[in-house]
């Protein structure tokens, strides 16, 4: 891994364009600069009119946002993208079929591979999933695993998402703009198609039912409500997939299934697309507290009278703590070496290594280990003194809740600045749809760009912007 | 070798009735090394059953929903159990539950102070002479006596109060041998007592596990290892995992409850 040299998708080392980069460069010099400028803001226009907004939590009370779009495209060859495909389809299967091990005989604790310490007192760690079977052995129904680049022939892996992925309304809301602003573009260039994932998930959750079910199976989206950050996305998605956007109290349970009330009485619901966290699905068997979630539920599933998707207890497979483990998980369970890298991470938790993360702090990215939507994060070299002293207070007194990455040059793509064009780190977040029958994934995924010069956080959370993201065909 | 006869009857009585309820009940007893279930019942007034099923402890679980705006609930068992006397010893089994669970503590036996001296005045590992010392030690800490601690009075809690029922025994049990390390866990059942008494409560005792010999029961309040007198009915970490009876009432205004359990020999 090279650090400190940046890599751009578009212009690599500087002199040459890139191949997969050649029709954009020439349509963006055949267009004039300020007709692209009013199409990038019809463009957010239109995202806005859509109400394709976002909640950023912890800013002003509810303030909604939108997340800035450009539209320069991100390009990826059909080469790079079957190679990165083959490692994320060997990294689910193993982060599904380390969940089962967890869940049943914890082999891999007994193997010496995963310190104990992992699951104990992990609050990620559901003992309610213990000798569960889960539908299908399915408990990543879908994955959201971020990667990034950093040369030509260098992706890692930055993080899974196996608990509640989002973003991939952005996803289809991008290709869906870029078609309707730049038609021509989709007629000189063979980029693959995205538009079926809503059917192509709704495929996969429909082949992974309870063996209760019936003919004609039903699913609806679970979704916390209107307050939630991905509101928008579970109705979006709801909408797309044809099935009910239901919160928990339009679920029961009713002689014995989980039910739907409707205009015609209650529903049999066979297939719950959860976008709730575990914590408050059901008061009777997690947090009593919660009134979002469905009293009982949890009983059903136990009774394999339901799935749930992603499965509760996913969370003990993506948390930064357990990425560190990563590597070895893929190997435990694929017998193969990881196609796909992970960053160096150093765990807060062991003496040496939170050592060498205090003396290197400055080059260092600090996370919190539960955390999520870059959240909490220190970024070392571009941190103030202040942020640097306060994270060392926080590293020294909980360590544990901690780890440490280098401070990686993702790889930059150029993005329309009100100064023209400007080179901008991005990264990518592919969806990885599973079921009991094949391992399905859109081609492409989320790209997410850091809109400000040198920025290296690409959360929406935190002022990160997208891009529509082109798998050319082969 | 006992053969036992339960009957345990709850009643709730609702001022105002229950908009709506789900309750999960852990009263049905299960076969294991020591006793057998030859019959059980459960009958509902008030309510109606949801679904059965068995929790990650393989505890047998009614779901059960409450009809909404009755006036009494009455959840009624009747069964009987063959009973083995083995010293307390239940040996090894079967379980989805990784021994290192049970040697974590939980909000109720979490340690202070106190159980931490306690503890630490015991060598406890394999001997089973040292638990009897452990339960001689929490007696002579610890009085039998109704109504001064409830369900979520921790181990340390009661240890400071002084007093406490067969619950609080069971937790500061458990905090003691999971601060030396050993899995241990909580276990709720029923026990015969002398001249067909009428009972308030089910009972409570723990287990821990030992090498050689696997899950031995220590009935803490009665300082014995228990015998034909004893139908394991739950287990858990702790009583919140075994309660006998857990759930989500809405709207529920002053409920009194009573409870009868007669346990018989036939």
């Amino acid at each position: 891994m090279k650090v400190g040299t940046v890599f751009d998708e578009m212009w690599a080392d500087g002199s040459s364009i890139r191949r997969p980069y050649k029709n954009i460069k020439t349509w963006l010099d055949g267009e004039e600069r300020s007709s692209l400028k009013a199409k990038r803001r019809d463009a957010n226009d239109l995202f806005r009119l859509t109400g394709i907004t976002f909640n950023v939590y912890g800013s002003e009370e509810g303030e909604e946002r939108l997340i800035p779009f450009d539209i320069v495209p991100r390009v990826l060859t059909s080469n790079e993208w079957t190679k990165i495909c083959k490692g994320l389809e060997q990294r689910v299967r193993a982060i599904n079929a380390f969940l089962y091990d967890i869940y049943h005989d914890q082999e891999i604790v007994k193997a010496g591979v995963l310190p104990l310490e992992m699951l104990k007192n992990n609050p990620a760690f559901l003992l309610q999933m213990m000798g569960v079977n889960p539908p299908g052995q399915i408990y990543t129904h879908i994955s959201g695993v971020d990667i990034i680049r950093t040369a030509e022939n260098e992706f890692y892996v930055l993080e899974d998402n196996v608990r509640t992925p989002s973003g991939v309304s952005y996803m289809l809301e991008n290709r869906e703009t870029m078609l309707q602003m730049f038609p021509e573009l989709f007629t000189k260039n063979r980029v693959q198609p995205i538009q079926n994932y809503p059917q192509e998930l709704l495929y996969s959750l429909k082949h992974t039912l309870p063996e209760t079910a019936e003919n004609k199976p039903t699913v609806c989206l679970l979704t916390p409500g209107l307050y939630n950050s991905a509101y928008f996305e579970h109705a979006f998605l709801a909408d797309q997939m044809g099935i009910e956007l239901v919160q928990g109290n339009d679920l029961k349970v009713v002689d014995g299934f989980l039910a739907m009330r409707t205009t015609q009485g209650h529903r049999k619901v066979d297939v719950v697309y959860k976008r709730l966290d575990d914590e408050f699905l059901d008061p009777l068997n997690f947090n009593e507290k919660s009134s979002l979630g469905v009293p009982g539920l949890f009983d059903v599933y136990r009774k394999g009278r339901v799935t749930i998707a992603n499965a509760p207890g996913t969370g003990i497979a993506d948390d930064k703590a357990m990425y560190s483990f990563m590597p070895e998980i893929v190997q435990f369970y694929s017998g193969e070496f990881p196609l796909l890298q992970n960053v160096p991470t150093w765990r807060c938790a062991i003496k040496d290594q939170l050592n060498y993360v205090l003396d290197n702090i400055h080059e260092l990215v600090i996370k919190r280990v539960h955390g999520s939507g870059g959240y909490g994060m220190l970024i070392g070299p571009t941190a103030t003194k202040k942020d640097i002293a306060n994270f060392r207070r926080k590293l020294l007194s909980t360590p544990q809740d901690y780890i440490a990455q280098p401070t990686l040059s993702l790889s930059t793509v150029p993005i329309l600045t009100s100064k023209g064009f400007a080179p901008r780190h991005v990264d990518l977040r592919p969806f990885v749809q599973m079921s009991p029958e094949k391992i399905n994934i859109v081609p492409g995924g989320l790209t997410r760009v850091a809109m400000s010069k040198g920025s290296l956080v690409v959360n929406s959370s935190q002022g990160g912007g997208t891009k529509d993201t082109w798998v050319l065909e082969n | 070798m006992k053969k036992l006869n339960v009957s345990h009857k709850t009643k709730y009585s609702f001022e105002a009735g229950p908009l709506s309820g789900l309750q999960q009940i852990k009263k049905t007893p299960f076969s294991d090394s020591c006793q057998k279930v030859v019959n059980w019942s459960l009958s509902l007034t008030g309510a109606k059953e949801e679904l059965t099923f068995t929790d990650s402890f393989n505890n047998n679980v009614n779901l059960i929903r409450i009809e909404p705006g009755i006036k009494d609930l009455v959840i009624e068992c009747e069964g009987h159990v063959e009973v083995t006397d083995r010293s307390g010893i239940l040996g090894y089994e079967t379980s989805n539950i990784p021994l290192w669970v049970w040697t974590e503590q939980t909000n109720l036996s979490k340690p202070g102070p106190g159980i931490r001296k306690l503890a630490k005045s015991l060598p406890l590992k394999d001997d089973i002479s040292d638990f009897h010392t452990l339960m001689e030690l929490i007696n002579s800490s610890l009085e039998f006596q109704k109504n001064t601690t409830d369900v979520e009075t921790t181990a340390e809690e009661a240890l400071k109060k002084g007093s406490g029922v067969c619950q609080d025994f069971t937790n500061i049990f458990i905090a003691c041998c999971r601060l030396h390390g050993l899995p241990a866990r909580y276990v709720s059942g029923f026990l015969l007592l002398e001249n067909k008494q009428i009972q308030e409560a089910m009972h409570a005792w723990a287990e821990v596990f030992v090498d050689g010999l696997g899950w031995v029961g220590f009935d803490t309040a009665n300082k014995i290892s228990p015998d034909d007198r004893y139908i394991r009915v739950a287990i858990g970490r702790d009583y919140s995992d075994a309660a006998p009876i857990k759930g989500v009432t809405l709207g529920v205004q002053h409920e009194c409850l009573s409870v009868s359990i007669l346990i018989s020999e036939q």
